[in-house]
């Protein structure tokens, strides 16, 4: 019987199509699948999610090992699982499936070695200059004096031979309470602000001068004000300056640190330094939300100070990405809709609006949205 | 004793105790197939794998031996020595996985970023979005299989998509109790759930 041209695709005619579509296949009738393709937007759709999914899947094992996290067990866990009870193995697999930094490790005890190269590569680790014996007998004289030293200093820890002489108990023990005490006053006394201390001065800075209208993840209600000279411009109190010598002296002695790549990032912001927050924000590595909305706030904020249409829309793509994860989110949700306003796309902006007010419909954030809102349908001028 | 058939366990404990070069040699012409395809094979995820570079991170895994007082050798377990196996293979990949995350981390530091929106964000940023949120949708979808071994189906399905772990690997895995066909079955059976859960939804409703 032949295929009724109004009838959408079937899963099987979906996935002849993405499998390709050229093979012929019982049940499947090419021509009239393709006929309808052309001319059904829903099932075009349909299939270009069905590639894009086999696509994400095939792509989702090519992440770069991730750092290790607070609830990853000790590298050698993986190579002993069959210590474990089961109940803690699966636990562990469980950890490991979705850990980027366990997984690989897991991979790695679990890849068969004699399996590692296809036929057409022949063994390429023959050709290693570590596979002659001339390069393993030096090494192993190097891995000699090594463990030599490391037996040695192994001997050592574990004690003084017997019959030397120590220090008595009680004088040792008040050289240490000593030594513990100084250190810790000497911490105490030279240490300098810490991340949170750092962030909360930058985000009141924020709250007290509001430098531009977009939401701020994580601080307070600030309002509006007019701003002399350039959007931006903040009046820098002594904390605020202690503030940005305490991220400049830690990323100065670790550069990648990424926490203080956004403290960076946001001081950036609120001097008006789009461009500088844009860099100190990309250099945070994979986007979380707050980096991804801050991000959205520079984008934004150099497209009206440079007239340029393109960073708005990556400013709304990272917004989009951010409420694809959590569509309920306010402070991508404000942001977005406050530049849906801005750009004057006004339907855009008041679903944005109203979605937003939905999730926070009380509260300064939501009387200012309010007004905003009404701005947005009276429209310009 | 002659190197050649020395046991596993006096070899390790020969080579634990330490200055023996001899010891050591053996050690080497042992596992170096093992550690050499580790590091060669770990080293190609991150898209390098010349002959220098892999020579130089075989030889760092070596020397992570002797470091922490050789702890490993000194706790090898001679009832299991599949595990001493397994321990060598962490540390390599371990030791590769190191090397280039601190490559990677200087040359971030190190860049200097173009001002064309199309190639910043980077791009990074957002592939890392977008890697977020479908597994996350995916994540979601397979909450909802029904059954009690949910569980289990869930992990040998990330097990092999998202940590690339072949079939034949998660079934030689403690506990995991399934054949390779069992695993190929579960993983064929979630794979089409998810694709019909994701792309199927109903005509005419917003994407």
């Amino acid at each position: 019987m032949k295929r009724d041209n109004l009838t959408h695709l079937s899963l099987d005619e979906l996935l002849w199509l993405a499998a390709g579509g050229v093979e012929r296949r019982i049940g499947v009738d090419g021509d009239a699948v393709n006929a309808h393709l052309e001319g059904c937007v829903g099932c075009r759709s349909r299939l270009r999610g069905r590639r894009s999914v086999a696509e994400g899947l095939a792509n989702l094992a090519n992440a770069l090992p991730a750092e290790v996290s607070g609830h990853c067990p000790s590298v050698g866990t993986w190579a002993s699982l069959g210590d474990f009870s089961s109940r803690a193995v699966a636990d562990l697999l469980e950890h490991a499936s979705s850990c980027d930094h366990c997984g690989p490790l897991l991979r790695a005890t679990a890849d068969d070695p004699t399996d590692a190269f296809p036929p057409a590569e022949g063994t390429p680790i023959n050709g290693l200059a570590s596979s002659h014996p001339d390069w393993q007998a030096r090494l192993a004289g190097r891995l000699a004096s090594e463990s030599e030293a490391a037996s040695d200093s192994f001997a050592d820890h574990e004690g003084p031979p017997v019959g030397q002489q120590v220090p008595s108990h009680w004088a040792l023990a008040a050289v240490l309470t000593f030594a513990v005490v100084a250190t810790a006053l000497l911490w105490v006394l030279r240490s300098p602000p810490s991340l949170a201390s750092t962030n909360q001065v930058v985000l009141a800075a924020y709250t007290h001068q509001r430098p531009f209208p977009f939401r701020l993840p994580d601080a307070q209600y600030g309002p509006l004000r007019q701003h002399r000279g350039s959007r931006g411009a903040i009046d820098e109190s002594q904390a605020f300056l202690d503030a940005q010598l305490a991220i400049a002296r830690r990323l100065e002695a670790h550069p990648t640190d990424t926490p203080w790549l956004e403290a960076r990032g946001r001081v950036n912001l609120l001097e008006g330094k789009w461009q500088e927050a844009i860099e100190a924000l990309q250099r945070c590595g994979p986007a979380g939300r707050s980096v991804a909305v801050e991000m959205a706030i520079a984008y934004a904020e150099r497209a009206e100070a440079l007239n340029n249409p393109a960073d708005s829309e990556t400013a709304l793509r990272l917004l989009g990405h951010v409420l694809a994860i959590d569509p309920r989110d306010p402070v991508a949700l404000f942001n977005r809709a406050l530049l849906y306003t801005r750009t004057r796309q006004p339907d855009n902006a008041d679903k944005d609006w109203e979605r937003y007010l939905a999730v926070e419909p009380r509260g300064d954030w939501a009387d200012e949205a309010k007004k905003w809102k009404e701005l947005n349908a009276t429209g310009p001028g | 004793m002659a190197r050649q058939v020395m046991s596993l366990q006096d070899l390790i404990q020969a080579c634990a105790e330490g200055g023996d070069p001899a010891a050591w040699e053996e050690f080497v012409r042992r596992f170096q197939a093992l550690i050499s395809s580790v590091v060669f094979r770990t080293a190609r995820r991150w898209g390098a794998d010349s002959p220098a570079l892999v020579d130089d991170l075989v030889q760092e895994s070596y020397l992570k031996l002797c470091r922490d007082h050789m702890r490993v050798l000194r706790e090898f377990r001679p009832d299991h020595p599949e595990a001493f196996f397994g321990f060598l293979k962490v540390i390599a990949a371990n030791v590769v996985h190191d090397h280039f995350r601190a490559l990677r981390s200087k040359k971030r530091a190190a860049d200097v970023l173009p001002l064309d929106p199309a190639t910043t964000c980077g791009i990074d940023a957002l592939k890392g979005i977008e890697r977020a949120i479908l597994l996350r949708e995916i994540d979601a979808i397979l909450d909802s299989l029904p059954g009690d071994d949910r569980g289990r189906d869930r992990t040998v399905f990330w097990l092999y998509y998202r940590q690339g772990l072949t079939a034949h690997a998660i079934a030689g895995l403690p506990t995991v109790s399934l054949t390779v066909k069992g695993v190929e079955s579960i993983i064929r059976r979630l794979t089409r759930f998810v694709r019909e859960q994701i792309t199927d939804r109903p005509l005419g409703e917003a994407g």
